[in-house]
């Protein structure tokens, strides 16, 4: 009995990709030394029923019930899971786990006694928890480095956990995972993260807040307004606050005393947002008050310089520390370059709708260097990008990314590091594109979407007509493909993750019915026909027919 | 001639009484688990599952071990990221750990290890959108795999594929597997293999042709 695949004809491509792959395998031993840690690191195979109450429990709180619930629920034989104590990074100096999460893009870090209660912050699967403490730190910003130095980027909204399992002295297992917005609003704000409001009780500034008749979950001063997206990362763009002044701010646990009953949704609806609370100016009387509800206060992390001293007097009183690095206080002028940039297109058809004009744009952190942009982009809401851009103008603090094709220019990225919003600190913050039909076909498309179909002529097809994409992650829908074709959805699912959504079942293997129509579509070997009752569309191969149902409404994850 | 396994073999220098070898600082192994106290044999992989299944964990790591290193190889090509190909044969572990009262034949562990580790590298790499590339004057990144321009071209065409294709030229290519082993580890009929894996290599051609056009 042999091993050996069935011999076939010698070809010189299949002996260099043989080649290819076995360099692209070599294994360096730190790697191997990294998941061989998980050997020890493996849960039990036998649950106790409390150890099961116990995750249940943490998939509540994951789905945000909050960590208060957590620490009044049972939660199996050991001590049961506390609230961590988020703290800067340097916290943890010297310590040497934290060295292996060691990232510019720290922002805070934590404790567990127990690993196994960091399910409280995480619904995910995969990682072998066990009763040994823990070191958390968690990352901001769309890039960051693994311990072998390697970028990699995550998807707006998310961030990175890096965990150490063991002790200071024993650190062992090592990972990353992506964790949610949502996930680290639980964590938001443990004790001593934000003021203590108490500071503040008999501060002047705290009262025109009305902080005295309200739950208030902290207070912290900024030395300029401006930097209030510094300090609340998330809050959507507020003009009135971009000025000199020095401000004082209030973020309220629950509805805010200011607001008029009904008119505004309720705070506690959505744990990453609350109301707060921004008073401008350094005369106490004069100030402006300004109250926004609902702000979404996901990444806040301003700390007390001083937590243990008494309240500051307003005139004295320092800044808030915010990690991070800010970028410059005062952006230079832009490129002529940078401006119009629909009208530098070239497009048969009409300019897509995504992305704005340069500064209309919500910028998007992108990281470090503007090489960045290449793997932010495979993960960003600007859709059906093309999957190669050309470098074609970068100045100190601006660069300009192209497609061309046939010389016609299909897209144009403007990005910069000179965002006021910019941790991170290259953002992109302007974008436009003619539809991905119009790009050159050599270079397929970026992030999610699948290639562009053509017609029966051989002429690619706007995806305004039909376009695939791959099923969101983050909702479990990875494996299944999502088609919009003629404005209705078409759903391939091989394991049922979306089987809810469908008016029939996806079907793998099928064969074509007589009474199909072929709608001409071709994408390389796939021909699409669909059934004459428009509940499915085939795709079908030489070799293979897949029948993928329509939707039974148009649905997206979030 | 070799020994697989067996009791610790001396390491370095020995001490004073030469009473005992010195072993290698924390070996990658401890030499303890990779040895049956009790009996100073390998066990055989029945008895490695049997333990596992008890909730072993060392025997369950000298089950996987032989497999890690081919293991961590292939998510390495599948992902196309090193700290993706690592996650990967971790969540292949964790399952792999939690699904063993599923196996059946202890001699077709190595098999069924593998379904679970091509499972967990298509699942992360599904999750990962294909990466855009820009083309920048930037210095080749340290540990440059392609040694020729032909290979560049070659691996940039075998990037452009998907993730299915990538799966089955793996499996045929670096894995060497024949087809109907490649096929029960992706539940798919034989003749499924054969075809699709001759339209993945022609694919693997053409992209490879444009990039040579480019």
């Amino acid at each position: 009995m042999t091993d050996r695949p069935d011999p076939a004809p010698q070809d010189p491509l299949e002996d260099e990709l043989r080649r290819l792959l076995h360099d692209r395998a070599t294994v360096e031993p730190a790697a191997l030394d990294g998941v061989r840690a998980t050997y020890g690191r493996l849960p039990p195979r036998r649950r106790a029923p409390l150890a099961l109450l116990a995750r249940a429990a943490a998939v509540l709180v994951g789905l945000g019930i909050g960590v208060v619930a957590l620490a009044q629920l049972p939660a199996g034989p050991a001590t049961p899971p506390t609230t961590p104590r988020l703290q800067e990074p340097s916290a943890f100096e010297g310590d040497p786990r934290r060295a292996l999460c060691d990232s510019p893009f720290a922002i805070y870090a934590f404790e567990l006694p127990r690993l196994a209660d960091f399910r409280a912050y995480y619904q995910g699967e995969g990682f072998p928890t066990d009763d040994v403490p823990a070191l958390i730190v968690v990352w901001d910003g769309r890039t960051a480095f693994d311990r072998m130095g390697r970028e990699f980027v995550l998807p707006p909204g998310h961030y990175n956990a890096c965990i150490v399992a063991g002790s200071p002295g024993d650190p062992a297992a090592w990972r990353r995972i992506d964790v949610s917005d949502a996930d680290l609003t639980a964590l938001l704000p443990g004790p001593g993260l934000i003021g203590d409001p108490a500071r503040y009780a008999d501060d002047p500034r705290f009262a025109r807040c009305a902080g005295p008749q309200a739950e208030v979950l902290g207070a912290f001063e900024m030395q300029h307004a401006r930097d209030y997206r510094l300090h609340v990362p998330a809050m959507g763009r507020s003009p009135e606050l971009e000025v000199d002044d020095p401000a004082f701010v209030v973020i309220y646990r629950g509805r805010n005393p200011l607001s008029r009953p009904g008119v505004w949704p309720d705070p506690l609806s959505d744990p990453a947002r609350r109301d707060v609370c921004v008073l401008v100016g350094a005369d106490v009387a004069a100030a402006t008050l300004n109250v926004y509800p609902g702000v979404d206060i996901t990444g806040l992390v301003a700390t007390l310089p001083d937590s243990s001293g008494s309240a500051p007097a307003p005139s004295t009183a320092s800044s808030p520390a915010v990690t991070g690095t800010p970028g410059p206080a005062t952006p230079e002028p832009a490129p002529a370059w940078t401006g119009d940039l629909a009208g530098q297109l070239d497009c048969d058809g009409p300019v897509r709708t995504i992305g704005g004009e340069t500064g209309d744009v919500t910028e998007e952190l992108i990281g470090p260097t503007p090489a960045d942009l290449a793997e932010y982009l495979t993960r960003t809401n600007f859709d059906a990008l093309p999957g190669r851009l050309e470098l074609a103008e970068h100045e100190a603090h601006w660069v300009r990314y192209v497609h061309l094709h046939d010389d016609r220019l299909k897209t144009v990225v403007i990005a910069t590091d000179t965002s006021p919003r910019s941790l991170g600190p290259w953002a992109i913050v302007g974008l436009r594109s003619c539809d991905p039909a119009e790009y050159d076909p050599e270079v397929g498309l970026a992030g999610v979407y699948h290639g562009v179909w053509h017609d029966a002529a051989g002429n690619p097809v706007p995806t305004e007509l039909i376009h695939e994409i791959t099923g969101a992650g983050h909702c479990g829908w990875d494996s299944a493909t999502l088609m919009r074709y003629e404005g209705i959805q078409f759903i391939r699912d091989p394991e049922g993750v979306l089987a809810d959504m469908q008016v029939a079942p996806y079907l793998a293997d099928t064969d074509l019915p007589e009474t199909a129509v072929d709608t001409g579509l071709r994408d390389g070997e796939r021909h699409l026909w669909r059934s004459s009752d428009g509940r499915y569309v085939f795709v079908v191969t030489s070799d293979h027919v897949e029948g993928w149902p329509r939707a039974v409404r148009d649905f997206g994850c979030t | 001639m070799e020994r697989a396994c067996g009791p610790p073999e001396r390491v370095g220098p020995v001490n004073d009484t030469d009473s005992e070898p010195i072993r290698p600082v924390r070996p990658l192994i401890p030499v303890e688990a990779a040895i049956d106290p009790a009996h100073a044999e390998p066990l055989g992989p029945a008895a490695l599952i049997a333990a596992a299944r008890r909730g072993d964990r060392d025997a369950f790591g000298r089950l996987v071990e032989p497999e890690l290193a081919t293991a961590l190889g292939a998510c390495q090509v599948l992902t196309r990221s090193h700290a993706d190909a690592a996650d990967a044969v971790q969540d292949a572990l964790l399952s792999a750990w939690r699904g063993l009262d599923s196996l059946r034949d202890p001699l077709a562990f190595r098999a069924w290890f593998r379904r679970h580790v091509v499972r967990a590298a298509i699942r992360i790499t599904k999750r990962r959108p294909r990466v855009v590339e820009l083309a920048m004057d930037l210095p080749a990144p340290a540990g440059e795999l392609e040694r020729t321009v032909e290979r560049r071209l070659l691996a940039r065409g075998f990037d452009r594929l998907s993730a299915d294709d990538r799966v089955l030229l793996t499996l045929r290519h670096l894995w060497d597997l024949p087809v109907a082993e490649a096929a029960a580890l992706l539940a798919i009929p034989q003749g499924t293999v054969k075809s699709r894996t001759s339209a993945a290599m022609e694919r693997l051609r053409a992209a490879y042709d444009a990039e040579t056009r480019r």
